[in-house]
């Protein structure tokens, strides 16, 4: 049986008033949808935080009320900051490559890293040189 | 600055040399720019080019790390403490997505972290650091494709097993119950590197429950193609689950929609808002705003007419007699712009085919090789294929091109854009092959141009003894076409009348290109079409005008500008049209091998059921003036 769902992004606004969730989800229902899949990307909050926790609960609750299913959407790098906290030596590494000219037996460059790093879900994430990985000459 | 590394630039492996010794670094963390710097002599003379590989740390996880899977599987477990079991679904978000992306420049490096160097040793037998530069160089002895393979294979890995455990610890503590998924958008910006290393949608019965959503929206191609894609996940997975979804900045289209409900998919949804800010949000929320009561209207009325199409249909798979083969196990080999080329050309091949109403299934080069011709057909979970198309299948497993050249053999129709197979995932030569089977001279390389002279003008007189001028045909024989450009027209020749053939189709062709028709004894049919002769023009009959030259039947043709399928089932037939254009009156002309249907101005979607014996049993044609069926007036 398929299900017409609709994917919801919340963000700190719906956490910090759930009377929004409320309503999105009642017209949600009133279109038609059979079903929500909610996903934070809000990230002055994260996934594990108790306000986070409570407006699933008032999105489950509501949904399941209005007959609708709930999904959440999940994944560690939904509290990625909580995750680094404890797990420091777990962040991903990224290696980019530079080609650089030879010029009377010298190479010298600069790499500007300031614009900010993004990744899917996250903007201006923090990045900070780590060293260099290989040089090749070929 | 540096300049990124040339991808075309080949470069002798032998000749590589590792002088991270000889680099300095100075990083200014306050300015975020770090200056590298060195000296060194080269060994000999000649030009020589310095790579540089360097580093970030990013605040992101590792994904190979056992740190992220614990920590996913804490997050799980509160959520299953605050809401019980009383969960439906989880689902989780651009598997593997490169951090570190520019969303404009398509820059992102290679994500890497010390456990994953471990885990590509042990699984590789080789250090990744030492041939880093086979990522962004091919070498001219094959191993730059095979160390792509490996980097993508390894990653895609870790983010598997991620993966995995997400749906296997989630289901053990919310129970059986619980419904998991993924989303990939899988199109333009995050592609490659999803598609290379991320997200093997054949394999999603161990990762998920109900398969994978979408991010269609970025046009129309794209949109078709993972419809496309579902709508076969759904048919040939061992899952028997897909699923897409419209989401993102572009209403759902009727025509999409439509064919999700073909695709026997679990949910359809629309997501209006946009990203946040720092993506392309500004734009497009203007636009969001500024359509968003017409969008959910369309919504709504798009969803109670699936509502209807589920009902006729009961989830059944739309009938295909196309197969094309989206070869996302061999990817990593391919460099960036044969890729992208592969990306482009397997979206737009989706959306022409569609709009000739040629019903197409896609596949992947291992199930390919693992399916059976029989009868001039390949047979594959129940579905039977008359044609298959291969976009750039440049490098491809050994067991698949047998599977083609079988197929070929055994009285097949194929279809080749760009790249003809010139090698496998183990640096096997197939180019000798393939030039045999096609009856053209050996390539090279997947990469190369196939004019071997491009100074050499087409229009020159064509002889039919000999080598055509700038074509690298090798022999013109009885029943072989082949083509030269002229004016952005693609012009078969027969040699046998020396002439022309009535067919021309008008593409956005560059000067190297080559396109051949060649025939066996057996029926078979090799249709191969070049390098850069893939930039299909909208509203041309191309493919269209491609399948009937090589005599491949429709299961439904259309008149006016509607899409259309046939669906059958044991018991019933089902056919399906809808609007092209978003919603919409339909006034059309259907035909089929059993019936002929005239409906005007019916709701932007209708559909009819017949008995296998013919008999019509149903209909769904809401607002139609007219509805003749097989001659007979159903209604006025």
């Amino acid at each position: 049986m398929s299900i017409n769902m609709l994917s919801w992004n919340f963000y700190a606004e719906d956490i910090e008033d759930h009377s929004r969730v409320g309503e999105y989800i009642k017209e949600a229902a009133r279109l038609g949808f059979g079903g929500i899949q909610m996903q934070l990307r809000d990230y002055r909050y994260q996934m594990d935080q108790q306000e986070v926790i409570d407006t699933v609960k008032c999105a489950r609750d509501t949904a399941h009320r209005l007959g609708l299913t709930l999904w959440l959407h999940l994944d560690p790098r939904d509290a990625v900051s909580h995750f680094l906290e404890q797990y420091p030596h777990a962040r991903q590494k990224n290696i980019v490559c530079l080609e650089i000219a030879l010029e009377n037996d010298r190479f010298e460059t600069t790499y500007d890293y300031s614009r900010p790093a993004t990744d899917h879900k996250q903007v201006d994430v923090a990045h900070t040189f780590d060293g260099i990985e290989r040089v090749f000459a070929c | 600055m540096g300049d990124r590394p040339s991808e075309t630039a080949e470069i002798d492996s032998t000749s590589v040399i590792d002088i991270s010794p000889a680099m300095q670094s100075t990083d200014d963390a306050a300015s975020k720019s770090v200056l590298v710097s060195g000296a060194w002599n080269p060994p000999s003379p000649g030009q020589w080019r310095v790579l540089a590989f360097i580093r970030f740390s990013m605040e992101t996880f590792d994904y190979a790390g056992k740190e992220a899977a614990a920590f996913q599987n804490k997050l799980i477990d509160i959520y299953r403490e605050a809401l019980g079991d009383d969960l439906d679904g989880i689902i989780s978000d651009e598997p593997g997505a490169p951090c570190r992306y520019h969303i404009l420049t398509l820059e992102n490096g290679f994500m890497t972290s010390d456990r994953f160097y471990d885990l590509f040793q042990s699984a590789c037998g080789y250090d990744l650091r030492d041939r880093l530069y086979q990522l962004v160089c091919e070498t001219s002895d094959g191993q730059a494709g095979r160390t792509r393979c490996d980097y993508y294979s390894c990653f895609g890995r870790a983010v598997f097993d991620l993966q995995k455990q997400l749906k296997d610890y989630s289901i053990s503590r919310f129970g059986s119950h619980l419904r998991v998924g993924i989303h990939c958008t899988a199109a333009d910006w995050s592609a490659m590197d999803l598609q290379k290393g991320t997200l093997d949608y054949w394999k999603m019965t161990e990762t998920t429950t109900d398969g994978f959503t979408d991010g269609k929206h970025h046009d129309r191609y794209n949109g078709f193609f993972h419809v496309t894609l579902a709508k076969s996940l759904a048919k040939l997975s061992d899952s028997g689950r897909g699923y897409t979804q419209t989401w993102g900045n572009f209403p759902t289209a009727a025509s999409e929609s439509y064919w999700s409900g073909v695709a026997s998919v679990y949910g359809l949804g629309w997501y209006p808002l946009g990203y946040r800010k720092g993506y392309f949000v500004d734009q497009m929320m203007k636009i969001a705003k500024k359509t968003f009561q017409e969008h959910w209207e369309n919504f709504r009325r798009i969803n109670s007419n699936m509502d209807r199409i589920n009902a006729i249909t009961g989830g059944v798979p739309a009938d295909a007699n196309v197969l094309a083969v989206f070869p996302l196990e061999t990817i990593a080999r391919l460099g960036n712009e044969e890729a992208n080329a592969l990306r482009r050309v397997s979206h737009k091949l989706a959306y022409q085919l569609h709009a000739a109403h040629f019903q197409t299934d896609f596949t992947s080069a291992a199930m390919l090789a693992s399916a059976k011709v029989k009868d001039g057909k390949i047979q594959l979970k129940g579905c039977s294929y008359d044609v298959l198309v291969c976009p750039f299948p440049g490098c491809i497993p050994l067991e698949t091109y047998q599977q083609i050249e079988n197929f070929y053999k055994q009285g097949g129709k194929i279809l080749i854009f760009g790249s003809p197979p010139s090698e496998t995932p183990q640096a096997e030569d197939l180019c000798p092959k393939f030039s045999k089977l096609a009856g053209i001279r050996p390539l090279t390389r997947m990469r190369d141009y196939f004019n071997p002279d491009p100074s050499t003008p087409y229009s020159g007189t064509i002889s039919f003894t000999a080598e055509l001028s700038g074509m690298p045909s090798l022999n013109i024989r009885e029943g072989m076409y082949v083509s030269i450009p002229w004016h952005h027209y693609f012009w078969p020749i027969d040699p046998v009348e020396a002439s022309p053939v009535a067919f021309n189709v008008r593409w956005e062709a560059e000067p190297n290109w080559l396109g051949c028709l060649n025939r066996n004894p057996s029926g078979g049919k090799l249709l191969f079409l070049g390098f850069d002769c893939t930039n299909f023009v909208d509203g041309d009959q191309l493919f269209d005008d491609l399948l009937q030259l090589l005599d491949v039947p429709k299961l439904v043709e259309a008149t006016g500008d509607v899409w259309a399928t046939r669906v059958s089932t044991n018991e019933k037939v089902v056919i399906l049209c809808c609007k092209k254009d978003r919603v919409g009156s339909i006034t059309t002309r259907l035909k089929t091998a059993d019936h002929t249907i005239q409906v005007e101005d019916a709701e932007d979607v209708v559909a009819f059921t017949f008995s296998k014996g013919g008999e019509l049993l149903d209909y769904l044609a809401h607002g139609a003036k007219k509805l003749i069926v097989d001659g007979n007036r159903v209604l006025e």
